[in-house]
């Protein structure tokens, strides 16, 4: 009886460990799309509206799903405030928000560096920005869903399959 | 002043939050310019600390500078930086000036900017008062024009009339009228996204940022105002669109760069409105100084340029 429990505690504990693996590398492509639409909403509004950063950051915190919505909620936060720069704002914000989100490293530096140039430079010099950013959250996109193609699956079967053979082997 | 402080670079604040409240209230431009010392204009002087110098104002100060002033969002400038200023909550005014980028010999816009000069705008509520007597005739605003050199307060003086006849004056039951005014450098409202900044009255409308003989036709078809309010004419263009406002039965209140009716009436284009006599009065405005205060003195003349009175205010 015992034996049977402890096996099952072990099974459980190895599929679910799997199952969350496997959803990092379902959302990651999912919140680059997100943040693509993000820049996508950002340049219209920085091109055709001209609406200021603070303003743009409460817009978008209310049309993104979560938990891209979260970052410009933050940051509206924040500059709202004004007593940081939007520089210090943006690179603060995400370093607070990096922990909810299942991208990695490389991203983080494309973000950081979109940061930086955001609100320093002229329409057109700004639209060109995005574009560069855009680009490369693409190009990330594709590794992620390679990614996600090659791997979801497996680690999932791979966490049962796991728990399986440590199951077997105390048997 | 208050708005202000968030603006100006590290420094300026902090001599800003020592100067004394005598010299704050009088205080009229905060000047920066890139590698040179601050300048404070107090009641039209330069302003010393006392045994100390002026903090130097550094280029990294400006380029933050113009970052907070435009909010972080440097695309949002970009009519303002072809205009060459900007205005801030409160109504000031930053003039800029540094390095322009043409485009077929037309200026497109600033690219740096290194050269900044705040003007402090303060609403004389009160200022025009002692108008009222000569332009407030039988139920109806007369047609003015208020003739002054640079400083002398004449965007005030418009921007108090304008609020006299938009909330009218109950106590002399003068009621409330329709006043519209054409506001192409944003000095008269002081509007920001549209919403004046200044006290104006009830019902004022105002049209920012737009050309004044273009702005006096839109304001007339649109708004049906009864006083139109437009600040510094000039041009041929404006002289045009005065006639034909003027003789729609619109009172019209103007202001005009000038020391005195007789050089306003040899420039070419605005004689034809003296010829005219389109304007009922003509005010002229001059600076004094009363132990230190500034002040301005004003003449009232008549349709055909008579003095009538002269009357003398000091501003606290």
């Amino acid at each position: 009886m015992i034996r049977l429990l402890g096996a099952s505690v072990i099974l459980f504990a190895t599929t679910v460990s799997g199952i969350l693996i496997a959803r990092g590398y379902r959302n990651r492509p999912k919140e680059l799309r997100q943040w693509r639409s993000a820049l996508q909403a950002m340049e219209s509004e920085i091109l055709y509206g001209k609406v200021p950063i603070e303003e743009l950051a409460d817009h978008l915190s209310q049309q993104l799903p979560a938990p891209v919505s979260f970052f410009f909620r933050d940051l509206h936060r924040s500059l709202a405030s004004g007593k940081k720069s939007l520089l210090e704002a943006w690179n603060e914000t995400i370093e607070d928000f990096w922990p909810a989100t299942s991208l990695k490293r490389a991203e983080k530096e494309i973000i950081i560096q979109f940061g930086a140039t955001l609100g320093t430079q002229d329409a057109d010099n700004q639209k060109k920005h995005i574009q560069l950013t855009l680009a490369h959250l693409e190009r990330e996109e594709q590794e992620a869903r390679a990614a996600r193609a090659a791997n979801e699956k497996m680690i999932k079967s791979l966490g049962f399959l796991a728990g399986l053979l440590i199951v077997l082997l105390f048997l | 002043m208050d708005q202000l402080l968030p603006f100006l670079p590290k420094p300026a604040q902090e001599i800003l939050v020592r100067m004394s409240r005598a010299d704050k209230t009088r205080l009229e431009e905060i000047r920066c310019r890139a590698r040179q010392p601050l300048e404070f204009i107090v009641s039209g002087k330069v302003w010393r600390m006392q045994e100390k110098r002026m903090p130097i104002f550094h280029p990294g100060d400006a380029k933050e500078m113009l970052q907070k002033i435009s909010r972080y969002s440097f695309y949002t400038l970009e009519e303002e930086l072809r205009r060459g200023y900007i205005t801030i909550p409160g109504g000031h005014r930053i003039g800029l000036a540094g390095r322009v980028i043409t485009e077929n010999g037309r200026v497109l816009r600033l690219r740096e900017v290194t050269f900044f000069n705040i003007r402090i705008a303060r609403e004389k509520i009160g200022a025009a008062r002692p108008l009222v007597p000569h332009l407030y005739k039988k139920g109806h605003w007369l047609s003015a024009l208020i003739i002054g050199a640079p400083q002398t307060g004449k965007t005030t003086l418009i921007r108090d009339l304008a609020r006299l006849i938009g909330e009218g004056i109950p106590e002399r039951s003068v009621p409330a009228q329709k006043a519209g005014i054409v506001d192409e450098r944003s000095e008269i409202a002081g509007c920001i996204g549209g919403v004046p900044q200044n006290r104006l009255g009830k019902r004022t409308d105002v049209l920012d940022a737009c050309p004044k003989a273009e702005g006096m036709m839109m304001m007339i078809r649109s708004m049906s105002p009864d006083v139109l309010i437009v600040d510094e004419i000039g041009r041929e263009e404006d002289t045009e669109a005065l006639l034909e406002s003027l003789n729609a039965g619109i009172a019209v209140v103007a202001t005009a760069h000038a020391h005195s009716i007789e050089e306003i009436s040899r420039r070419p284009t605005i004689r034809p409105l003296i010829e005219a006599r389109l304007f009922k009065r003509y005010i002229a405005l001059s600076r004094v100084s009363r132990s230190g205060s500034p002040g301005y003195r004003l003449h009232v003349c008549d349709e055909q340029g008579r003095p009538m009175t002269t009357a003398e205010e000091i501003w606290s």
